[in-house]
């Protein structure tokens, strides 16, 4: 009997659906899914019984590359679905792709990405015969509606069907996705990677087929690899060489493909980690699948006719939590305008676009600066809308409202095994001698005891406890170079390094990726970003991710409060300019923040000018004179230290130069330089801020009011900024 | 600022080019002719209007762009 293709989008209510019923129906001997082949001995462990969602987090590391990846399963992944009613109804059940650490996958961290997002020809030409901006609007018109057929000539929606049973005829949505993906797939040449993954679960297909006779076998892979598997699927036995030419040692008793094992001296590994809908939103661009999970939960437990009316009533609710104006009148306008998107488009309810366009249509009356977020794919730029940001939080389950959302944070069976960030941890604390449990004392000029500082630093970030800093600096000018550990109760440490182990396989990635999220999750709020700021250079973390660097620029260039921006100005620019304790000084986390914080302290100040009523959200004209002088200094003395890397000229605000070049270079060189051949880190307190520039504060006699004191400072730096594209000019004093 | 506004703007700084110098209006002559149109008798509307021309402007790519910024001056008032 030949084995029954599903050709499934990762992460679809529709698609698991569709596999409940083929389950049901087929009652299979084995069922092959998409999934990492190198986790079929340890299926056992993902059926423990785990609060979905959870993800199989792979990660390799070899002298070239290290590589990590996650393969996300939630409540309505086809897959999950496939897994757990596959075993229900005794049937086999096998992983059949490659394992994540092999070269088909470079590049990718998500395995469930939505692989047509890769060959996007076909998928832009039916955008376009249908009209609609982009594949998840497209997809949500072809399967996600309850009746599913666009064409609004089937039986009619079913009305009032509860969970579980939403698509009307499971025939011909199989046939519409068939179509779909046999129209994707078409033309599209796969790269080599999608071809080596073809070919090993075609191995593994034949090898199903051979061993189960004349009982059904089910096959469950992303629709896109679905046409080329069938093709593959029906070709001769290719002798087994397909298999060994992946690497693995051929076909093993029973005839079933090898698994490829990992290259001689590289270290790979999988294990469960408890996942989150924040995190598989998350993923952006080829890396991503269908958003908004926290909807598609909904869709999958109630149908999607529930789920639009839940998600309406979820975004008002949210809104009026957050003190955002929803009025009755708007929501009715947003419920008809949904009801009247959906029968212009033709779905015979609401669907996610309808509502959410809708919504906006309904709650924005501004104009907005860039096209609404679901219209095309990407991270949610800085600016948004706030109503739009609120309504896509509630989408993705990733807001932390009173009622905690549609967020579902999985969670582990206690039986499952650890992953590599416990290992890591350990050998780390057991490196640096901080596996006693004894208090710590470390003076942070010392190279070995910096990095024990660094590694206690990063487990407090994950939220592992154990140890408990009781003196050390706390800003980033306190001059203080001592710091004291206690150790604290170790209850729920190894349960917490389990949960931080989904951020990442060593310490140092996975306090960076969880600094990063609580970076996004600050928004403009300036202690917090200052807090997450401070963090990171105690860390180290801020030079290894690129990620955490735009989050903070970003976040400072929303900031609203003058004073409170000046207040993070100098902190970054006193470690940029003078820290050699933390490393941090000429670093590319604390350039990005300070460029940010200039230019918007540049923007605010100037709104000051516009006098009452016009000026910017944080001064109240009253306060002008206290929120600019706490600026001025900062600002003036920022535009001059971010120039010295491209050297340029000299500019101090009172316009004559503080010190002369003369008496001024000699004392600064005597700085111990960490760039000069890594000398050790100096004992005594770096200068601060404030004692390098004694003369400055006394410049700014602030007579009258804001207007007359804020210019200056604001010409002035506009002025000396423009100069900046002189590449000719000379170094300034200032310079080190 | 309304198409009537925009229209009015554009009318003047080439109104004002060709007028002075016998040219089409330039990045001068539209930064010389804002005030007159788009901030009239509005001194918060004159902020925003420099304060854009101050911070946004340079930020622009293009010539034309770096011109209106160069000539931000002539804004009056």
């Amino acid at each position: 009997m030949p084995a029954t293709f599903l050709g499934v989008r990762h992460h679809s209510p529709a698609c698991a659906r569709l596999v409940a019923e083929a389950v049901e129906e087929l009652r299979p001997a084995f069922v092959l899914v998409e999934g990492p082949a190198d986790f079929n001995d340890r299926l056992d462990e993902l059926l423990l019984g785990h609060e979905l969602p959870v993800a199989v987090f792979s990660h390799y590391r070899d002298g070239q590359r290290a590589v990590s990846s996650w393969t996300p399963l939630c409540d309505y992944s086809p897959e999950w679905v496939a897994v757990s009613s596959g075993r229900a109804a005794g049937a086999e059940v096998r992983f059949i792709d490659l394992p994540a650490w092999h070269p088909a996958f470079a590049e990718r961290t998500n395995r469930y990405a939505d692989a047509e997002a890769r060959y996007a020809e076909a998928t832009a030409r039916l955008c376009r015969h249908f009209s609609v901006d982009s594949v998840d609007a497209l997809w949500d018109r072809l399967f996600e509606t309850e009746d599913g057929d666009a064409s609004g000539d089937g039986d009619g929606p079913e009305s009032g069907s509860g969970s579980g049973s939403g698509s009307g005829d499971g025939d011909g949505a199989a046939r519409r996705l068939e179509a779909y993906f046999d129209l994707v797939r078409g033309e599209a040449e796969a790269d080599a990677g999608d071809r080596a993954r073809e070919e090993y679960m075609a191995a593994w297909v034949r090898a199903a087929l051979r061993e189960a006779g004349e009982r059904p076998v089910l096959v469950v892979t992303g629709g896109f690899h679905t046409p080329a598997l069938r093709a593959l699927a029906a070709l001769p036995e290719p002798c087994g060489d397909s298999t060994a030419e992946d690497g693995g040692p051929g076909p093993e008793g029973g005839g079933w493909p090898g698994v490829p094992a990992p290259p001689e001296g590289a270290l790979a590994g999988s294990f469960l980690v408890p996942y989150s809908f924040r995190r598989m939103d998350a993923f952006t661009g080829y890396q991503s699948g269908m958003p908004s999970p926290g909807y598609y939960q909904q869709v999958w437990e109630h149908g999607p006719r529930e789920a639009a009316d839940r998600l309406l009533r979820a975004v008002a609710e949210r809104l009026r939590a957050r003190s955002l104006p929803v009025s009755t009148a708007d929501l009715i306008a947003a419920r008809t305008q949904a009801r009247g998107l959906a029968a212009l488009r033709g779905h015979p309810h609401p669907t996610r676009l309808d509502v959410l366009d809708g919504l906006a249509g309904a709650l924005v009356s501004e104009a907005l600066d860039q096209p609404l977020p679901w219209t095309r794919r990407g991270p949610l730029a800085a600016g948004t809308h706030p109503v739009v940001a609120e309504m896509l939080a509630v989408c993705g389950g990733t807001g932390e409202g009173p009622d905690g959302g549609w967020g579902r944070t999985g969670r582990l069976h206690p039986g499952t095994p650890a992953p590599p960030l416990v290992h890591d941890v350990a050998a780390q604390l057991e490196r640096l001698g901080l596996d006693g449990g004894e208090p710590v004392r470390l003076d942070l000029t010392d190279a070995r005891d910096l990095e024990r500082s660094r590694v206690l630093h990063r487990l407090r970030l994950l939220g592992v406890p154990g140890a408990v800093r009781t003196a050390g600096p706390a800003h980033g000018a306190d001059p203080v170079f001592e710091e004291r550990w206690e150790p604290g109760s170790r209850q729920g440490r190894e349960a917490a390094l389990v949960e931080a182990g989904a951020f990442g396989a060593t310490l140092e990635d996975a306090a960076a990726a969880a600094l990063g999220e609580r970076a996004e999750d600050a928004g403009p709020q300036a202690d917090r970003l200052a807090g997450i700021l401070f963090d990171a250079v105690l860390s180290g973390a801020g030079e290894l991710s690129e990620r955490l660097v735009a989050v903070l620029a970003d976040g400072v260039r929303e900031l609203n409060d003058t004073a409170a921006l000046g207040e993070v100005l100098a902190t970054a620019l006193g470690l940029w300019r003078h820290d050699r304790v933390y490393g941090v000084a000429r670093g590319p986390m604390l350039a990005a923040v300070i460029d940010g914080a200039v230019s918007r302290v540049l923007w605010l100040v100037e709104g000051v000018r516009a006098g009452a009523g016009a000026g910017a959200p944080g001064i109240p004209p009253d306060s002008g004179t206290p929120a600019v002088a706490v600026v001025a200094a900062p600002v003036a003395a920022a535009p001059a230290a971010a120039w010295t890397s491209a050297g340029c000229a000299p500019w101090s605000p009172c316009g004559t130069p503080c010190c002369t070049p003369g008496r001024c270079r000699p004392s600064l060189r005597r700085l111990p330089r960490r760039a000069r051949g890594g000398s050790p880190a100096i004992r005594t307190p770096p200068p601060t801020c404030a004692a390098r520039r004694p003369a400055w504060p006394g410049c700014w006699t602030v007579p009258a009011g804001p207007s007359t004191t804020a210019r200056p400072s604001a010409r002035r730096a506009t002025r000396a900024r423009s100069a900046t594209g002189s590449p000719a000019c000379s170094p300034s004093p200032a310079r080190r | 600022m309304s198409t009537a506004e925009a229209v009015s703007v554009a009318h003047a700084a080439g109104l004002r080019g060709w007028f002075l110098r016998g040219e089409p209006g330039n990045a001068a002559d539209l930064a010389a002719c804002l005030a007159g149109t788009a901030a009239k008798d509005s001194p918060e509307d004159l902020a925003r209007l420099r304060r854009y021309l101050e911070q946004r402007v340079p930020r622009r790519r293009g010539a034309q762009w770096q011109a209106l910024y160069d000539a931000r001056d002539l804004l009056a008032g």
